[in-house]
């Protein structure tokens, strides 16, 4: 195994499975098997300006949001919310783009996102002010790759991002109104005031226990209740708002806040029509002035619908399309976030396709190009952060779409002919957005199991695969205490990347982001001190003489600062609830119009939902069993020397040098530690289905989730674990240095949840699920399990069925999710010194598809690292 | 009852294989071959005994291992030849000792050893682990080498798998005597049988052994267990993929009322491994056939009457 890794580290070469195709250097790559083209010109032509569209920050929304919310500084809280949301709603430019049938958006631009000060406004000044951020240098790593700042006369440019000129002068008086009433400010003077624990809160940042705050982009990992807005219509949610209104009388402070919320939600309903009828005007106006007389008729088609949706219930496939899209985007501008899932559209818009399929107002054609047109719609809607998040997660948006699963009420099969069109979509209009996702049963036809096999062979990294019987497990056993029924449990769908959601009854997964684990680590094993800044976290702790003080000692260090980290989120989300309670986005989730309170008041129909996440566990589960091995059992070495072997990195250079952050091609420069180096990397590594580190790798895991436990999240309940990493391992590796698992300092940490560290996972794939399931997924939100597969191993129709046999047997043994990358690392290799060849290539990261060349080189060089299992 | 304290030398376990054989297949290579073909893809599978590989590209010339050699196998290269590496290894001096102080001695991959004891039970572990994703129609694949070198163990194999209903295939050149291979029947599942080349002499000189056995063998093998026997002929230029050739394999295969044929177009996997056992690649000229040609074998075959895969 050591010999692998080491190979890596001189030769530069990707471990492949099995290691005798290793040695044999092919020429060439080979290329993805599916390769499609969107089905017609005008899909084309989209998928064409959108790769050639730079991203835009719009300020518009949040200059009208802010003049609205000063103007109504009288009103209570929800109506001051709603009002403001309104009014902004109501005057941004309504922006339509040739070619388009699906209309609506954020932004005035393609690739536009908006700007949320009232979360926080110091980094847009930041942007503005092209200066560097705290730990920038850290985690400036979002942005690397092929996307080039071109220099435009009108627009200043940071990253990915720009901005007009004429827009930078509002957005720093936006900015410059919110500070001090932004909830980061706010947060921040509620924290040092009442936090007990501030001065551990404000070290463990230091360090980089925890990533820069996410609280810019904190919202978010549900799934709306888009049948409200498309089968009921928002006229219908006023009228029950008022009817309940009038049937209440105001007696205590909670009744009475009832009211207020009602009365907030018909104004949000309120500015959402009112926001389509806009669309609805531009596109009469623009269908004036048209020429071309088919175009003409595509305006005012799209003006008839917005003058009936979301006004009104929904009565073909492209009003109920058009609906749930001005659903989901009307949420967006209510609140920042990240991870709005789309869910199961396939079973929601079905009867509309059916019942426009069989009177004639529909093709199967026609149904696939708008899916196709759909799918850049949402890879349109971008989202701008500080450069830490855009490490953390590359400004994915992590929407992601659901296919499979089973009747919800009946529990038997409901695949249907949309889903496909849904996946083929998925093939021919490849976009990072939506991801999509196929939950798969017992039930689920072979049909839409080969055709998500094909999508997944077409290489974008997507459908990720899950065990629709042990998410239905998870939230079962995680919602019994709120009396979860089985029919909306069998409805499940993914918030985000891989996290379990509910089909719009759940409060969102929201949570203060990653725990970085190696970092724990590094503090145990240097007495309390982080080796990087020479910062005291901890007092001392005192020599370690056995494995079992070791583990007690990780106990002590990681409890203390997952607590803060939870707690921290708390106070967090107490200042968010009186600054900006969730208004419209609460009238899309069930239970709360019902029990007359938004989300964050418990209003959701199930709330036990809020995570913690964190990154690095397989490396401290390796880095554990070899001390445990080599200084505990063996005594090969004391666990000073394993220290001072990490402390020099084993002798090789720093990986800044190299430039590159895997294990891939680092220098030697001193031969002095390579004996325990190839010992600590001999050591048992997790992914070889070996109990003794795969023990140490469950129970590690246990003690996270029993910790996660042990706190109460804002909303009453326990916290839940979650596990994935999305790119936080990139920038946390560059935060740690050397570990007992013979990694280097500065490398990137192992991606996922149930992934091996590339190139110890020597005795492939099917090794690496066994060690996988013997983590139980039933108490966690998600598990993730990340596998880079070569093109030639599941060729042609009967490598499709293998493919889905060796899914389907890692469910039955009790795995809960899988996800590819079908792709010849060669040719990742050839992405990364030609960028400008492949814009459109899209991998799958952590829990989502990226554009490979929008990707920070350390996740880059990950990617082309990980193991690549190759059929013989 | 399979013995499972019987050992042999194999020389990998590759699971998640899908070319050898129907499904998901775990493929054990055992190590021993009596034939030496020209294109082999596994030379390290012919000696029975383990061996050490040199990788040349990876070695930096500190020379830790001929320090380490006790036998003095191991000498600087005095005719330092691109590519080559730093070193040479006197393969006739090598005793492979179990305790590897050569390959211990290296931190650059540059030595590895191929080839390793392993016990039946040893061998079944991972096959077990293996078993739930071989679903309905995969299985255990022995392939090497020829499994039947090392007779004895493989069929203690078999036995093991037969024992935990395991489909079992056995990729082999045919070239046991015929009661070693009729003795399989009750545990093997499917005959991969390696059919190269129906002119003697010109079998004879590309793999170094007559072919006469080889036919006698897959006739028996034909008439006693027809429904497992699949013939497979690898396509190599030059050697075996005359259209006459082709034809008359086809030919033969139709005679003995077998109705499948493989075609597997010729690789360069083994030429890497052939340099780092310190031998001469025979064909390093020769070029994999292309599409087209495996095409219009495919159909000559097809003409004879007999099913025809490509790959």
């Amino acid at each position: 195994m050591s010999q692998n890794v080491l190979s890596m580290l001189e030769t530069g070469k990707t471990v492949t499975w099995p290691p005798t195709e290793a040695e044999q250097k092919k020429e060439g790559f080979v290329p993805r098997e599916v390769k499609r083209e969107p089905s017609t010109e005008r899909g084309k032509r989209i998928r064409e300006r959108f790769l050639n569209t730079r991203c835009m920050l719009d300020p518009q929304f949040s200059v009208h949001y802010t003049k609205a919310w000063q103007e109504n500084a009288g009103e209570p809280l929800y109506i001051r919310r709603a009002l403001s949301y309104k009014y902004a709603l109501e005057k941004i430019d309504p922006v339509i783009d040739p070619d388009e049938l699906i209309v609506m958006r954020k932004s005035r631009y393609m690739r536009g996102a908006i700007c949320y000060p009232q979360y926080s406004q110091e980094f847009y000044k930041t942007f503005i002010e092209k200066s560097a951020e705290t730990d920038a240098e850290l985690f400036d790593v979002g942005t690397g790759g092929g996307k080039k700042d071109i220099k435009r006369e009108g627009y200043r440019t940071i990253g990915v991002f720009s901005i007009k000129e004429e827009d930078v002068e509002p957005l720093s008086e936006v900015c410059n109104y919110w500070t001090g009433k932004s909830i980061e400010d706010v947060a921040i003077k509620f924290l040092e005031e009442n936090f007990p624990e501030n001065d551990d809160l404000v070290n463990a940042f230091k360090v980089m226990l925890y990533p820069p705050s996410v609280i810019s982009i904190m919202e978010g990992r549900w799934i709306p209740a888009y049948d409200i807005i498309v089968e009921r219509g928002l006229e219908d949610v006023i009228k029950e708002c008022e009817e309940r209104i009038s049937n209440t009388i105001p007696t205590t402070r909670d009744v009475a806040e009832q009211i207020m919320f009602w009365r907030a939600a018909i104004i949000s309903c309120q500015a959402v029509i009112n926001w389509a009828k806009n669309y609805a005007d531009k596109a009469r106006e623009m269908a004036k002035a048209e020429e071309c007389s088919e175009r003409k008729k595509e305006l005012e088609e799209i003006a008839e619908i917005l003058e009936w949706v979301p006004a009104k219930p929904a009565r073909t496939f492209r009003e109920a399309m058009q609906a749930a899209w001005i659903g989901h985007i009307a949420v967006w501008m209510d609140c920042s976030v990240v991870g709005l899932s789309p869910g199961r559209w396939g079973q929601l818009l079905y009867p509309y396709y059916q019942k426009d399929l069989e009177e004639g107002r529909l093709t199967k054609e026609e149904a696939l190009e708008l899916m196709e047109l759909l799918r850049v719609k949402f890879a349109s809607e971008e989202y701008i952060t500080p450069s830490s998040w855009a490490a953390m997660a590359s400004s994915n948006q992590f929407q992601h779409m659901i296919v499979g699963g089973v009747d919800p009420k009946t529990g038997r099969c409901s695949d249907n002919e949309l889903e496909e069109l849904i996946l083929e979509a998925g093939i021919s209009m490849q976009t990072t957005q939506p991801t999509l996702g196929i939950m798969v049963n017992p039930k689920t036809s072979e049909r839409l199991l080969m055709k998500a096999a094909e999508c997944t062979k077409a290489g974008a990294g997507y459908p990720a695969w899950f065990n629709h019987e042990t998410c239905v497990k998870h939230l079962l056993w995680c919602h019994a205490e709120e009396g979860i029924t089985l029919e909306d449990a069998r409805d499940v769908c993914m918030a985000g990347c891989v996290e379990v959601g509910l089909q719009g009854t759940g409060h969102g997964i929201c949570h203060p982001a990653f725990y970085n684990e190696v970092k724990t680590l590094e503090i145990v094993l240097n007495d309390g001190v982080d080796p990087r800044t020479g910062l005291r976290v901890f007092e001392p702790l005192g020599e370690i003489d056995s494995f079992e003080t070791l583990w007690e000692n990780w106990c002590k260090v990681k409890e203390k600062f997952m607590k803060v980290y939870m707690r921290y989120w708390n106070y967090v989300v107490a200042t968010r609830r009186q600054i900006n309670p969730l208004i419209f986005s609460s009238v899309l989730v069930k239970d709360c119009v019902a029990k007359g309170k938004p989300m964050d008041d418990n209003g959701a129909r199930y709330n036990k939902t809020v995570t913690l996440l964190n990154s690095g566990m397989v490396n401290v589960a390796n880095a554990m069993a070899a001390i445990k091995k080599l200084v505990f059992e063996e005594k090969k070495y004391t666990l000073e020397e394993v220290c001072e072997a990490c402390a020099n990195n084993f002798g090789y250079e720093p990986v800044e040098k190299s430039g590159n952050f895997s294990m891939f091609n680092q220098k030697k420069v001193s031969r002095e530690w390579e004996q325990i180096h190839r010992d600590l990397l001999e050591a048992p590594k997790y992914g070889n289905d070996d109990d003794y580190v795969d023990s140490i790798f469950v129970d590690l895991w246990e003690h996270y989730n029993q910790t996660c436990f042990s706190e109460t999240s804002y909303l009453g309940y326990e916290w839940i674990p979650a596990a994935l990493s999305i790119t936080a391992h990139g920038p946390f590796g560059r935060a740690c240095g050397a570990s007992p698992d013979g990694r280097l300092a500065g490398v990137t940490l192992t991606d996922g949840v149930l992934s091996a560290t590339p190139g110890t996972d020597v005795n492939g794939p099917i090794a690496l699920l066994n060690s996988g399931v013997k983590l139980d997924p039933t108490p966690m939100r998600s598990v993730q399990l990340n596998m880079k597969m070569h093109p030639q191993s599941i060729k042609g129709t009967e490598g499709s069925k293998n493919f889905v046999n060796f899914i389907k047997t890692y469910f039955d043994q009790g795995g809960y999710h899988i996800q590819f990358n079908v792709v010849d690392s060669d040719m990742l290799r050839d992405a990364q010194a030609h960028p400008e060849n492949y814009r459109d290539l899209i991998v799958r990261v952590a829990g989502f598809s990226a554009y490979w060349v929008e990707l920070g080189k350390p996740i880059q060089d990950e990617l082309i690292a990980r193991t690549e299992y190759a059929a013989c | 009852m399979a013995n499972l304290n019987k050992t042999g030398v194999v020389f990998d376990i590759q699971s998640f294989s899908t070319h050898d054989g129907p499904g998901i297949r775990t493929i054990v290579f055992l190590k021993g071959c009596q034939l030496r073909c020209h294109w082999c893809a596994n030379p390290e599978g012919q000696n029975v005994f383990p061996e050490v590989f040199y990788h040349a590209m990876n070695c930096v010339g500190c020379f830790e291992c001929i320090q380490k050699c006790p036998l003095d196998a191991i000498t600087r290269a005095e005719d330092e030849q691109k590519n080559k590496g730093f070193i040479r290894i006197d393969r006739s001096k090598c005793r492979h000792c179990p305790q590897l102080d050569c390959v211990q001695a290296c931190f650059n991959d540059a030595l590895k050893i191929t080839g390793k004891i392993m016990r039946v039970d040893e061998v079944m572990k991972p096959v077990m682990r293996d078993k739930p994703y071989f679903r309905d129609n995969g299985g255990i694949t022995l392939s090497g080498g020829d499994p039947f070198f090392q007779h004895d163990f493989a069929m203690e194999i078999l036995k093991a798998c037969k024992e935990n209903y395991i489909h079992t295939a056995i990729e082999t050149e045919a070239f046991a005597a015929y009661e070693k291979i009729e003795a399989t029947f009750p545990y093997v599942d499917l005959y991969l049988c390696d059919l190269k080349i129906m002119d003697p002499a010109k079998h004879q000189q590309f793999t170094g052994v007559s072919n006469k056995r080889i036919l006698e063998n897959i006739k028996k093998m034909a008439a006693a267990v027809p429904s497992k026997v699949l013939i497979r002929v690898p396509v190599i230029p030059g050697c075996t993929d005359d259209v006459e050739n082709i034809r008359a394999i086809a030919a033969f295969t139709r005679e003995n009322n077998l109705t499948r044929i493989h075609l597997l177009p010729y690789h360069k996997l083994g030429q890497p491994k052939f340099e780092q056992l310190g031998r001469e690649y025979p064909m390093p000229d020769v070029q994999p056939p292309d599409k087209g040609q495996m095409e219009a074998l495919k159909q000559v075959v097809e003409e004879e009457g007999v099913v025809c895969v490509v790959g």
